[in-house]
């Protein structure tokens, strides 16, 4: 049934791509659909793409592991959007440019910083696809027991599609569509989560005890872990325990550490508590309920969390392409303006989720995928036909999140991709002719097929990590790298190509190695594993530093065209500048 | 050794710099002088980008105190921590809801404050 819902949300967003409008044929529509999109369209099409997998699924996976300072990441994906409004939002479409690369260069003319930046959108752009494919994997695999696999090269298929039919007009018009959707499948099932948990006894987390079973459960673990148990207890167990082959036989879980085999299923009674990975007891209900008391370092993790948000959303590449495709500077505030509003009526929900989560299916703490509770609590809570109804809508919202925001990045990725591809060849043949436009929309798609290609291979080797944390890393490396270069750029008229190209080395760089070291390496405690894995408050005032120091030892290098740069961002469209 | 070049430095929106006949090199509409960058233009520019540095400055200042208020004030007071209103805890509330309206009222603020100083500014460089 719910794979039904999943091949629905492909199959119409597959169509709406190929057959809704016609198919852009010059590289403006590719780009950015010849800058003709009305700015409340624009803005639901922002929202669609911006809501990802991270805060569909992600927000609420969080909360339900750590409790109230995952909160702080749907407030800070929100008010992004007004930091980006404030400083960026009108300048940045009066730049004229399509990306940040042709933004960087148009700024500071010069070539080495363009291709600095381009390398950035391709990595930040990868770091933020993988895990929403794969989420895609994990919601596949729980809703209809497909291989993990699936997910991602269902997801990655649909985006060549979209991306190689249209381009940017048409996904436009999908992702307006993917909001509603979103929002509509999160919304309408909290109705009836909320009154099944008042009907239940509107009960809360227990203060004083680690999370335990409301009812018997049956835990499904696909692939093997070692758990920790606190108190024994009477389970039935159809797989491996330890060395033990076991077919649905009732067996003594006694206390200390265990392993659990592939695919094996664990029945446990009602008010057992929830085993735990090793090593990862999950905060008792008063620390979970509770701010800075589930992590280690909490304020400090709070507010780098809140720089990486507030700095990052300007230096997301999907989400900086889409403010070319307003006609003016106002129209781009206009569009951010609506945003907001789409953005904080969306955000309420995911706490819902998160804290029903935490009552309804622990078991998620024990196998780790807290990410898929949001699939899941219909059908627990609920139950019946109207669950799995209820399970189905939200299935088709996961993929809207999945498909939406991949599509985004992955049309920026190959925009900038297909520029430096078409550079590097105009460089060599010289002139360009109107035959060979026809030839860049083609390698366009090329570039859109290759930008889908690497992250669906990179998902499908990358140890899994939750959905949020690993989109929070490509804020920070945004916010370390874009966010100085775009602020600097638009105010500061000491900016010069070499402190752009030395703050972006600098803070991307860093942000970059805290990213391999957190995915590749092993787990670490305590600062060591605070400051990688919630670099920006460190990294983003390094980049701020380097960027302004080395301009200023540099002063002699500020490009001559800067004046007039900063006369092009800042000069409202209704003053008509004479020519010179 | 050239004599230096005065140059007459005056506020864009004070009559004494609309009225200035004698100021070189144009005589017309400031934006004679936005397109050309001669310096009166530039000034014309500096203070409109100012002005909206300053507007941005205050609304995301007032956003980062409102936000960054409230993880110290958890930590200074753990009593606020426990505290619940109507069955949820004041901490969820705060972050999980009271902060949007202040967001969307930032943005609101924003986005008419904007508009308002980029007409002034198309005002002052059009007046013949």
């Amino acid at each position: 049934m719910s794979a039904a819902a999943v091949a629905l949300v492909c199959l119409a967003t597959a169509l709406f791509s190929v057959y809704g409008l016609r198919p852009g044929k010059a590289t403006s529509d590719f780009y950015v659909a010849s800058r003709a999109v009305s700015p409340t369209r624009n803005a639901y099409a922002i929202g669609g793409e911006y809501l990802s997998a991270a805060s569909y699924l992600g927000i609420a996976g969080l909360i339900l592991a750590f409790g109230a300072d995952m909160l702080w990441y749907g407030v800070g994906y929100t008010a992004g959007y007004l930091v980006l409004l404030a400083f960026v939002a009108a300048p940045l479409r009066r730049s004229g440019a399509y990306t940040v690369p042709d933004f960087a260069e148009a700024r500071l003319q010069s070539r080495k910083v363009r291709r600095i930046a381009a390398v950035l959108v391709v990595l930040i752009g990868w770091l933020y696809l993988l895990p929403q494919l794969q989420g895609a994997g994990l919601t596949l695999r729980t809703v209809t027991g497909a291989p993990l696999w699936a997910g991602p090269l269902v997801v990655t298929a649909v985006v060549i599609i979209t991306v190689a039919s249209g381009g940017m007009r048409s996904v436009t018009l999908v992702q307006a569509f993917q909001y509603w959707l979103k929002l509509t499948a999160l919304a309408v099932p909290v109705l009836f989560l909320l009154l099944a948990w008042r009907a239940d006894g509107a009960p809360w987390p227990d203060a004083a005890a680690p999370p335990s079973f409301r009812a018997a459960t049956t835990v499904t673990v696909h692939q093997a872990i070692n758990v920790e148990v606190r108190d024994p207890v009477r389970v039935t167990i159809d797989g491996t325990l330890d060395t033990a082959r076991l077919h649905d036989d009732p067996v003594l879980l006694t206390a200390g550490e265990h392993r659990i085999g592939d695919e094996t299923r664990v029945r446990f009674p009602a008010g057992a508590h929830v085993p735990h990975p090793v090593g990862e007891p999950p905060p008792h209900g008063s620390d979970w309920t509770r701010p800075l008391s589930g992590t280690d370092h909490p304020v400090y993790a709070t507010y780098a969390l809140l720089i990486a948000t507030l700095l990052g959303t300007m230096g997301l590449p999907h989400v900086i392409v889409r403010f070319y495709t307003n006609p003016d500077g106002g129209a781009a505030r206009r569009t951010t303006w609506t945003v907001l509003w789409l953005l904080a009526a969306f955000y309420l929900l995911p706490p819902v989720y998160g804290a029903l989560g935490r009552l309804y299916t622990p078991e998620l703490l024990m196998t780790g995928r807290t990410d898929a509770t949001v699939l899941l609590l219909p059908d627990r809570l609920l139950g019946g036909p109207g669950g799995t109804l209820l399970g189905m809508l939200l299935t088709a919202g996961a993929f809207a999140a999945f498909l939406s925001t991949a599509s985004g990045l992955t049309m920026s990725v190959a925009g900038v991709l297909g520029q430096e591809l078409e550079r590097y060849r105009a460089a060599r043949t010289g002139r360009r002719t109107s035959d060979e436009a026809r030839g860049e929309v083609r390698r366009l798609r090329m570039a859109g097929v290759a930008a889908a290609c690497v992250p669906c291979l990179l998902s499908l080797v990358v140890v899994e990590r939750p959905v949020a944390d690993v989109v929070g890393l490509a804020f920070a490396v945004a916010a370390s790298s874009f966010c100085p270069l775009l602020l600097l750029g638009i105010w500061w008229r000491g900016l010069t190509p070499h402190g752009a190209a030395a703050g972006l080395l600098a803070g991307g760089g860093a942000t970059l190695c805290t990213v391999a070291v957190t995915m590749i390496g092993p787990p670490k405690d305590g600062w060591a594993q605070v400051l990688l894995t919630r670099p920006a408050a460190w990294s983003v005032p390094l980049a701020f530093a380097v960027m302004i120091g080395v301009s200023l030892l540099t002063r002699r290098h500020v490009p001559p065209g800067t004046a007039q740069s900063l006369l092009r961002l800042h000069t409202p469209e209704s003053v008509q500048l004479p020519r010179r | 050794m050239p004599r230096p070049v005065r140059t007459t430095v005056v506020h864009p929106r004070t009559l004494a710099a609309r009225n200035a006949q004698p100021l070189p090199p144009s005589a017309g509409r400031i934006v004679e002088d936005l397109g050309r960058q001669t310096p009166l233009g530039d000034v014309y520019l500096r203070s409109l980008m100012r002005s909206q540095f300053r507007l941005a400055l205050a609304v995301v200042g007032t956003l980062s105190l409102a936000l960054g208020v409230l993880p110290l004030t958890f930590q200074a007071f753990p009593a606020l921590r426990d505290a619940t209103a109507a069955g949820i805890p004041v901490p969820w509330i705060l972050t999980g809801v009271a902060v949007h309206p202040v967001i969307l009222v930032l943005g609101w603020v924003y986005h008419r404050q904007s508009r308002k100083n980029e007409r002034d500014f198309a005002e002052a460089v059009e007046r013949p």
